[in-house]
């Protein structure tokens, strides 16, 4: 029998997991999951003694970008298993949240053209940007407003960053990275 | 009509609607996934009551979260709150500090045909 000593799965597990990580999870967001997610994530956010408005916009962006999973990250119907992620992590001049998911080719040219088109708009005119899209945007079929990543634009002050990452010729991984400071 | 009255949840505001007072208050936060499911009721009371309206109405929105599948139901609300045509006031509640929900306030403030009133409280 070859079992291998607890301590090095102990170290490994913290090589990537020290006490910056306030959440981590890989897997499928299902609706449960996502509550205790956020009520996991909600005390870490208290404990951690950030002024309350850095906290309450960090919530708020984890919120949306946990929605964003659960609507989007099971529609790739070629996966076997769902496998979303999201990363929270705390550092000394704010709070990240990174999601990853994978993404039909024909969803990623859409999802590029918003964000591209959201990263050319002048910063005064995403709040603008958003109202129109408040008033004029209709609910889609999964239940979003179209309104997201305008959201977690408006909050953040546009401290984004995103990637796809090609995985076959169908699909891609796409990951996102959004900074409260 | 008959008044509604929801306790609120960790992802939806409680709601105290009473027709003969003429006072709709929601309350707490509301970041359901989907908030549609939630909003119906109160879309359909307030068209209902829209019709016999109090002298005065007061509305009182005192959020500490709302997410932006919200966002779009709690303007639909409003929307529907235009059609009254006695008094009404939409009271905003925000707490101290917490620039984003005064923001936000000011946008449905721009958008929406009813006085609105910011009231910035410690905490909600």
């Amino acid at each position: 029998m070859n079992v291998k000593k607890s301590g090095e799965i102990f170290e490994e597990f913290s090589r990537f997991n020290d006490d910056s990580v306030m959440l981590a999870f890989r897997g499928e967001v299902s609706g449960t999951l996502l509550d205790s997610l956020l009520e996991i994530a909600e005390k870490r956010l208290h404990h951690l003694g950030c002024e309350k408005p850095t906290r309450k916009k960090a919530f708020n962006i984890l919120v949306e970008c946990l929605q964003n999973l659960f609507v989007h990250g099971n529609e790739d119907i070629l996966e076997e298993e769902p496998s979303g992620v999201i990363i929270m992590m705390a550092s000394d001049d704010g709070i990240s949240i990174a999601t990853g998911n994978s993404i039909h080719k024909n969803a990623a040219e859409m999802l590029k053209s918003r964000l591209e088109r959201l990263e050319a708009l002048p910063k005064e005119l995403i709040r603008e940007e958003y109202k129109e899209q408040l008033v004029n945007g209709k609910f889609s079929n999964v239940g979003g407003a179209g309104l997201g990543f305008l959201d977690i634009a408006r909050k953040s002050g546009r401290q984004m960053e995103y990637q796809f990452s090609p995985i076959d010729d169908e699909r891609l991984f796409f990951t996102f990275n959004v900074k409260v400071s | 009509m008959e008044d509604i009255k929801i306790e609120g949840t960790p992802k939806t505001p409680s709601v105290d609607f009473k027709a003969v007072d003429g006072t709709l208050e929601i309350k707490g936060r509301s970041i359901p996934e989907n908030s549609i499911e939630f909003y119906k009721p109160l879309m359909d009371w307030i068209e209902h009551y829209a019709k016999t309206p109090q002298d005065k109405s007061t509305v009182n929105i005192q959020l500490e979260y709302f997410n932006t599948s919200s966002s779009k139901c709690i303007l639909d609300l409003f929307k529907k709150l235009e059609a009254i045509n006695n008094e009404i006031v939409i009271n905003w509640y925000y707490e101290e500090d917490d620039e984003d929900m005064l923001e936000a306030g000011e946008d449905y403030d721009a958008i929406i045909n009813i006085p609105f009133k910011m009231i910035e409280v410690e905490e909600i």
